[in-house]
């Protein structure tokens, strides 16, 4: 395609995409955030239960403090689940003061 | 030009392939082999080496204290492994002093707790003492009721071991000392979810973590890897009635306060619940300086703690250094750590970019990818695809028959990870 051939507005955009494509290229761009090979619904539908999940949360600690979630666990309550930013340890190796 | 200057930001990924992380005040897991001697030879060990019976020596571990604790490396709050070989195979005597040594150059500021991985068998009385006079936190490797514990966990002479297992537990409840126990998960146990609950919910344990048999450092094969398909379908099973005996158990799998707990599901609980979901690049065991491992000669690795003594392809030993004579954290611009870390992180780039689970895992595990692939950039291994995929799909079934529905009016934002010019793709698109 001859870039100089389009009109000014398109011919904007082509250089643009061809600049942002290059950056990416030399690593000064990250990848897009989420490609179409992933499973949208999939995404959606965690989130949906997600939600409701934060709800029930709250609406048990209003009937059953004692019972909220595992932030009230004394386990995990001393053992930094909620160290946010930050995920505790992951995986097999999760942390050992958690068990 | 926004995702442009942010992708210039200190904390952009694209910044981070070419600087790898400050490993400053990062460090949660201190893994720490006092020994690479195992009194058993389970079939599916993944430790090299396991018949040397050296030991490390104080003064190793003293210099790896003093780098450790002088550089800044640990959180607030830092949880110490012995781990790695039998632990138990090395006297009390030892542990005196190194707990001591570790002590004398932890700061103030620093939590700093002991945890023990055990086989169970040299458990006895005089142990259950000094964890409980050294607030030292246990967990026992038993793989279920005997007929399938004995398949592969035995001793050198090809004997099975569950019997002396039984018997350093029965010590632990003597002494009235909570405990977690790994299984771990061959072909064969998956066909037995009731049986395994049931063990395990009356040996009284407080914490059961599921370890599947992987392919990853020294053992080449797994019984979970001939037919994959098979192996996925019989692994949602199994996690699905374990889920179900869990909340027949104690009423509802996210609010209960349980008598034990499963691990596997706790973690998708937890994810879930976490303020940062969605936003969060990276784990434990794929960023550096998070978790640290020390073999008993003084070398040193990061990532996961598999890789230690291990080489990869095209990168070689994984070992970073050994505390006596290099500098820990490595450089900044050491070459093998460089390298190391550019492949992993590509590896997480190609999870995010390719996982509808990456919120949960947050770009895998290196050792199971290296163990399954040859190589560190790649994505799916059959150990994320049981572990984490399956499990997912199971607590999510759970979680959506039991909770009540949404109104109506109420469509959540889905969260995935944000993209550069900080505003969730996502959401953006719809």
């Amino acid at each position: 395609m001859n870039t100089f051939k389009l009109t000014s507005s398109k011919r904007c955009t082509e250089i643009s995409k061809r600049l942002f494509g290059l950056l990416a290229l030399i690593g000064l761009l990250p990848a897009p955030a989420v490609e179409a090979a992933i499973n949208i619904p999939l995404i959606q539908r965690t989130e949906d239960i997600r939600q409701r999940l934060l709800d029930a949360d709250k609406a048990n600690t209003k009937s059953h403090p004692q019972q909220q979630g595992p932030d009230k666990n004394e386990n995990l309550a001393s053992g930094g689940w909620y160290n946010f930013p930050n995920f505790p340890n992951w995986g097999k190796w999760r942390d050992w003061r958690n068990y | 030009m926004n995702g442009l200057l942010a992708s210039l930001a200190p904390d952009s990924p694209a910044r981070q392939t070419a600087a790898p992380p400050d490993w400053k005040g990062q460090l949660q897991l201190l893994i720490v082999q006092p020994s690479p001697f195992c009194n058993l030879d389970c079939d599916y060990c993944y430790l090299p080496d396991r018949q040397n019976t050296r030991r490390m020596d104080l003064s190793t571990l003293e210099a790896a204290a003093t780098k450790i604790f002088a550089t800044g490396l640990p959180c607030p709050e830092l949880t110490v492994v012995w781990h790695a070989g039998e632990p138990l195979a090395v006297p009390r005597e030892w542990y005196l002093k190194a707990f001591d040594l570790l002590a004398k150059h932890c700061p103030e500021s620093v939590t700093l707790t002991h945890n023990i991985q055990t086989n169970g068998v040299l458990i006895d009385d005089g142990w259950v003492t000094f964890f409980q006079d050294h607030g030292v936190r246990v967990g026992v490797s038993i793989d279920g009721p005997d007929w399938l514990h004995d398949r592969h966990r035995r001793t050198r002479d090809n004997r099975g071991t569950h019997a002396r297992v039984m018997r350093g537990i029965e010590a632990l409840h003597r002494g009235d000392f909570p405990f977690h126990v790994i299984c771990v998960l061959t072909r064969e146990s998956l066909d037995h979810p009731d049986e395994l609950f049931d063990f395990f919910a009356n040996l009284g344990t407080i914490h059961l973590c599921l370890n599947i048999e992987e392919i990853e450092s020294a053992n080449r094969s797994s019984s979970l890897a001939g037919n994959v398909e098979d192996t996925e379908h019989a692994f949602r099973q199994f996690m699905a009635r374990m889920a179900e005996r869990l909340c027949s158990a104690n009423g509802s799998l996210a609010h209960s306060a349980p008598r034990m707990r499963i691990r596997e599901i706790d973690d998708i609980l937890l994810a879930l619940r976490h303020p940062g979901f969605g936003q969060q690049v990276g784990n434990s065991q794929n960023l550096p300086g998070q978790i640290l491992s020390i073999a008993w000669d003084g070398r040193f690795a990061t990532f996961s703690p598999e890789l230690l003594g291990q080489s990869a392809p095209g990168l070689g030993d994984l070992t970073l250094g050994n505390v006596l004579n290099d500098p820990l954290p490595p450089l900044p611009d050491d070459a093998r750590y460089l390298r190391q870390w550019s492949d992993i992180w590509q590896g997480i780039e190609n999870c995010r970019k390719s996982c509808a689970y990456f919120n949960f895992c947050r770009g895998g595990a290196p050792s199971n990818k290296l163990g399954e692939t040859g190589r560190f950039d790649t994505t799916e291994t059959l150990f994320c695809r049981l572990t984490q995929k399956a499990v997912t799909d199971v607590v999510l079934a759970a979680l959506d028959r039991d909770l009540p529905s949404l109104p109506q009016h109420v469509k959540p934002k889905p969260r995935f990870w944000l993209g550069e010019n900080g505003h969730n793709k996502m959401h953006n698109r719809s």
